[in-house]
C-alpha cells in the first residue's frame, strides 16, 4: 500500500480506536462518576445500568452511628433513617429529588469509598444523634427550631426543625400546610425580638457608647408621627389597670438584664443608622452560609434580612429586633457565638472534619467580654433566670418577637459555660409567647442533654473527652 | 471478483443485515418500511459496482461537475418544501436528498484533484477557482440548512481525499481547517453552542440538553462487555431518544456490548483497508482518489456518529452507515459501497494497454 493510503488508514484506525476507548471508559468508570450515578438514580430505566452503580454510602453522626443507611431489604436505592422525623431536617430524604444533606452530599455518597471501591463513600457529620433527638423533643411538636453549635469551631451538634415528617413517607408532608417541609433551623426567618439587643449593644460598645439612659414609662417616640417604643412591662401593667413607671435612668447592664426596649431603642437611635449598617456588614449575617457541599451541590442557610433603616422609627424598631428584621435560628446561634468567642463568629458547618475557620469578626474581644457579662447577669437575675443550671454558668438572652398577627415568637439564645464556652444554643418557638415561657425551657433541656453527652463541661464535671 | 471486492461486499451485506435486524427489533418486529429503501439501495449499489468495476474513477467523472449545483438545489428544495420529522427534515415521501450530497463533495474533490494533476499549468488556476466555487456551494448548502453534521462530513471527507492525493497538501489543509474550526467554535451559532454545552457538561442540564447523551450512556453502561440481553433493543427504544437513527450505536452497545461495537468498528476498518488497498493498486489517480473518497465518506460518517454517541465529540445528527434507520442514507451508502467494491474488484491492467492510455489521455471538463 502506498504510504499516503497507509497513513490514511492508520488515521482511521486510530480514530476508531479512540472512539472505542472512550466507550470503554464510559462503561467502566461510570460507576465512579457521582453525576452519572445521580442521573441514573433519578432518571434511569435500565436495571442493568443501576446494578453497575456503587451502592450509596451512609451519613453518619459524629459518633459513627448511621443517620441515613442502606436499607437491608427492599429496592436497590432504599434507605433507612434511625432518627426518623427528628433527623429529617437536616439529613433530608433520598429519592429522585433528594433533599437536605442527602442532596448536598450526593456526590460524596455516590462515589466509591477510598477504603472499599465497591461501596459508596460515607460522610461523618458534626451532628450528635441523641442530642439531635433531644433538641427535636424539646420543641414538643410545636413549630420552631433549635440549633446547638460549638462557638469555637462552628460545628453544629444539633439542628432540629419542628414539625418534621416521616422520611420514609415524604408524600405525607406535602399536603400539610404547616411548612414541615421547610428546614426552619436554617431557612426559617423570624423577627428576632430582644435577642437582637446583643447586636445593638455590640454596635454601641464598638462606637464607644456605654451610658445610662432615662427610660420613662411612657416610652420613647423616635420621630414625629411614629408610635412610641415601650417596655414589655407597660402592657402588663396596663392589663392590671396600673401605670408602668418605667425603669428610670439605667445603664446598659441593667437594661440588658431586664430587656428594656426603651433603653435599646434610644441607644440605637443615638448611635445612628451608619453604626447599625456597619455592624450588620461586619457580622455578614445577611449572607448565606455553606454548611455542607460535595460535587455540584451545597447546603446553604438563608441569609438574614437586615435592611438599612430608612428613618429613626425603623432604626428604633430594628434596635429592639423588630421592624423589617428577619433572622434564622442558625444566625441567632452565630450571634451568640460572637459573644462567646471573643467577638469572632465561626463558620458554621455540618461536617465533622471541616477545618475551623472564622466567618466574621464583628466586634472586639473587649466588647464580647462585656456582652458575656451582661448575658450572664440576665440568667442570674434577669429575664433568663429560668435557665440557670448549677455548675454550668449559662449566659443567655430571651426574646419575645411581635409578629403582628397572632401570639409572639418565643426566642432564647445562650452559651455555656461563661468561662471558655463550649456550646451555643438558639431556640425559637413560633407563637410561643414570652421568650422565657417556651424557648428558654427547650434550650435548658438541650443544654442538659449536651452536658450529659459531654459537649459541655461545667465546674465539677468529670474530665472526659467530648465526642 | 477480487478478494478485496468480495471482502467489501461481504462486510456491506453483514453490516446492512445487522442494521436491518436492529431496525426490526427496534420497531418491535415490524418490517417498518425498510423494503423500499433496501431495494433501491441494492439496485443502485449493484449499478455502481458494475460501473466502477468496468470504468473505475471515470464513472464518477460524469457526476462531479454537477455535484455542487445538485447540492445547492437539494438544499433549496429541502428548505422550501421540507418538513420536520423526528429531528430531521425530509421532502414529501420521506426522502432526504442531503444524504446523497455528503459523498458528492468527496467525489467532487477527488475529480478536481485528479484533473488538476493532469491539467497543464495554464488550466490549473481556472480549475482551482472552480474547485473553490464548488466547495463554497457545498458549504452554502450546509449553511442554508444549519446542518453542522453535513458540514463536518463534507469537510472531513474532502480533507481525507486531499490527503490521499498529497500528504503535504492534506496536512496543510488540515491545519487550515483547524484554524477555521477554532474561529467557528469561538463564535458558534446558537444550536451549535447548545450541542457543545451538552457535550462538555451534559449534567448541567440532565433533563434538557444533556438528556439524549445521558440516556445513550445509560444503555451503553447496561450493555457492559457482552451486552445486556438479546432483544433489549426494544426496551432501549422506549427510553433512548432517536434510538433507530442517531443513537443506534448506543442501542447496539446495549444489546451486544463492547464486543459487538468492536466488531462493528472492525468491519468498517476492514472495508477501509480493502478500499485503500484497492486505491493503492489502482492504475490512475482518478481511480485512486475515487476509492479514497468513498472510504472517507463511510469512515468519517461512522466516526462522527459513534464519536458523538460516546461523547468523544459533540453530537452531529449523523446516521451510522448501513445500520441506522433512514432510506436515503441506506441507499446512498449502498451505492458508495457498491462503487468501492467495484473499484476493489477491477483487475490490474498493464499501464501500456490501450485502455490504460485512453483513460490517462481524457481531461476533465467542468
Amino acid at each position: 500500500m502506498k504510504a499516503r493510503f497507509a497513513i490514511l488508514f492508520a488515521l482511521f484506525a486510530l480514530s476508531f480506536a479512540h472512539v472505542f476507548s472512550v466507550h470503554v471508559r464510559n462503561v467502566f468508570s461510570s460507576a465512579e462518576n457521582p453525576d452519572m450515578v445521580a442521573f441514573l438514580r433519578r432518571y434511569g430505566q435500565s436495571p442493568e445500568a443501576a446494578e453497575r452503580m456503587v451502592p450509596r454510602g451512609e451519613i453518619l453522626d459524629c459518633n459513627g452511628d448511621a443517620l441515613s443507611a442502606r436499607a437491608e431489604d427492599g429496592a436497590r436505592w432504599a434507605r433507612e433513617y434511625p432518627l426518623g422525623e427528628a433527623g429529617v431536617h437536616p439529613v433530608g430524604v433520598f429519592g429522585p429529588r433528594p433533599t437536605g444533606l442527602e442532596r448536598a452530599l450526593d456526590a460524596a455518597l455516590s462515589s466509591p469509598s477510598p477504603g472499599d471501591p465497591s461501596e459508596g463513600g460515607s460522610v461523618r457529620l458534626s451532628i450528635d444523634g441523641p442530642l439531635q433527638r433531644a433538641a427535636y423533643e424539646a420543641l414538643a411538636g410545636r413549630a420552631g427550631a433549635a440549633v446547638a453549635m460549638d462557638p469555637r469551631s462552628g460545628r453544629i451538634f444539633a439542628a432540629a426543625s419542628s414539625p418534621g415528617y416521616d422520611p420514609l413517607d415524604p408524600s405525607s408532608a406535602s399536603g400539610a400546610d404547616d411548612g414541615r417541609l421547610v428546614n426552619r433551623a436554617f431557612e426559617g426567618l423570624y423577627p428576632p425580638g430582644s435577642i437582637f439587643k446583643i447586636f445593638t449593644a455590640a454596635a454601641a460598645l464598638e462606637a464607644g457608647e456605654d451610658m445610662a439612659i432615662d427610660c420613662p414609662g411612657a416610652g420613647f417616640v423616635p420621630m414625629r408621627g411614629a408610635p412610641p417604643v415601650r417596655d414589655a412591662e407597660y402592657a402588663a401593667y396596663a392589663r392590671r389597670g396600673a401605670k408602668w413607671p418605667g425603669f428610670g435612668k439605667i445603664g446598659m447592664d441593667e437594661a440588658f438584664a431586664h430587656s428594656s426596649n426603651v433603653y435599646f431603642a434610644k441607644l440605637g437611635c443615638g448611635c445612628g443608622k451608619a453604626a447599625f449598617d456597619a455592624m450588620a456588614a461586619k457580622t455578614r449575617l445577611r449572607e448565606k452560609c455553606e454548611l455542607a457541599a460535595s460535587g455540584r451541590e451545597r447546603l446553604l442557610s438563608a441569609g438574614c434580612g437586615m435592611p438599612p433603616p430608612a428613618n429613626a422609627a425603623e432604626l428604633a424598631a430594628a434596635s429592639i429586633g423588630q421592624g423589617r428584621l428577619q433572622f434564622t435560628p442558625l444566625a441567632a446561634a452565630m450571634l451568640a457565638c460572637a459573644a462567646a468567642n471573643d467577638g469572632a463568629i465561626p463558620a458554621p458547618t455540618l461536617l465533622a472534619d471541616a477545618p475551623a475557620r472564622v466567618f466574621s469578626r464583628p466586634f472586639s474581644a473587649r466588647t464580647a467580654a462585656r456582652i458575656k457579662t451582661m448575658m450572664r447577669k440576665a440568667v442570674v437575675s434577669g429575664t433568663a433566670r429560668g435557665c440557670e443550671i448549677p455548675g454550668l454558668d449559662v449566659c443567655g438572652k430571651t426574646g419575645t418577637a411581635q409578629t403582628g398577627n397572632g401570639a409572639d415568637h418565643s426566642w432564647f439564645v445562650c452559651f455555656a459555660p461563661e468561662e471558655n464556652p463550649q456550646i451555643a444554643v438558639a431556640v425559637v418557638v413560633e407563637n410561643g409567647g414570652f421568650g422565657a415561657e417556651a424557648a428558654l425551657p427547650a434550650a435548658k433541656a438541650i443544654l442538659k442533654k449536651a452536658r450529659e453527652r459531654g459537649f459541655v463541661q461545667g465546674s465539677g464535671d468529670a474530665e472526659e473527652d467530648a465526642p | 471478483m477480487t478478494r478485496g471486492g468480495k471482502t467489501i461486499l461481504f462486510c456491506t451485506v453483514l453490516l446492512a443485515a445487522f442494521g436491518v435486524s436492529e431496525q426490526i427489533r427496534l420497531s418491535d418486529g415490524a418490517a417498518a418500511g425498510l423494503s423500499g429503501p433496501l431495494a433501491a439501495g441494492v439496485l443502485s449499489g449493484a449499478a455502481a459496482f458494475f460501473a466502477m468495476r468496468a470504468r473505475g474513477g471515470d464513472a464518477f467523472r460524469r457526476i462531479a461537475p454537477f455535484a455542487p449545483f445538485a447540492a445547492l438545489a437539494a438544499a433549496v428544495a429541502l428548505k422550501m418544501f421540507g418538513r420536520a420529522y423526528r429531528g430531521g427534515v425530509f421532502l414529501p415521501g420521506g426522502v432526504n436528498p442531503m444524504e446523497a450530497v455528503k459523498p458528492l463533495a468527496a467525489i467532487f474533490a477527488a475529480e478536481f484533484l485528479a484533473a488538476s494533476g493532469e491539467a497543464e499549468e495554464g488550466e490549473k488556476r481556472a480549475l482551482h477557482l472552480k474547485f473553490c466555487g464548488g466547495m463554497a456551494l457545498f458549504a452554502a448548502s450546509a449553511a442554508l440548512l444549519n446542518d453542522f453534521g453535513l458540514l463536518a462530513t463534507i469537510a472531513l471527507s474532502v480533507l481525507c481525499t486531499v490527503f490521499a492525493h498529497s500528504v503535504f497538501a492534506g496536512t496543510l489543509s488540515a491545519l487550515a481547517a483547524c484554524g477555521a474550526c477554532a474561529l467557528f467554535f469561538a463564535f458558534p451559532p446558537a444550536h451549535v453552542a447548545r450541542r457543545m454545552t451538552a457535550w462538555l457538561d451534559p449534567f448541567s442540564d440532565p433533563a434538557g440538553a444533556g438528556w439524549q447523551i445521558l440516556k445513550a450512556q445509560e444503555v451503553m453502561i447496561a450493555g457492559g462487555v457482552f451486552g445486556a440481553d438479546f432483544g433489549s433493543a426494544a426496551r432501549a427504544a422506549a427510553y433512548v431518544p432517536v434510538a433507530s437513527s442517531d443513537f443506534v450505536y448506543a442501542v447496539a452497545a446495549g444489546e451486544w456490548g463492547l464486543a459487538g461495537c468492536g466488531a462493528i468498528f472492525a468491519i468498517y476498518l476492514i472495508m477501509a483497508f480493502c478500499g485503500l488497498s484497492a486505491a493503492s493498486r489502482a492504475e490512475d489517480e482518478r481511480s485512486r482518489l475515487a476509492a479514497a473518497a468513498t472510504v472517507s465518506f463511510i469512515c468519517v460518517q461512522a466516526l462522527l456518529n459513534a464519536g458523538g454517541v460516546v461523547r468523544a465529540i459533540p453530537m452531529t445528527g449523523l446516521t451510522l452507515p448501513l445500520v441506522s434507520r433512514g432510506g436515503s442514507s441506506l441507499a446512498t451508502t449502498l451505492f458508495m459501497c457498491g462503487a468501492l467494491a467495484g473499484l476493489a474488484s477491477r483487475e490490474r491492467s498493464s499501464s501500456s494497454s490501450p485502455a490504460g492510455r485512453r483513460r490517462r489521455g481524457r481531461r476533465l471538463r467542468f
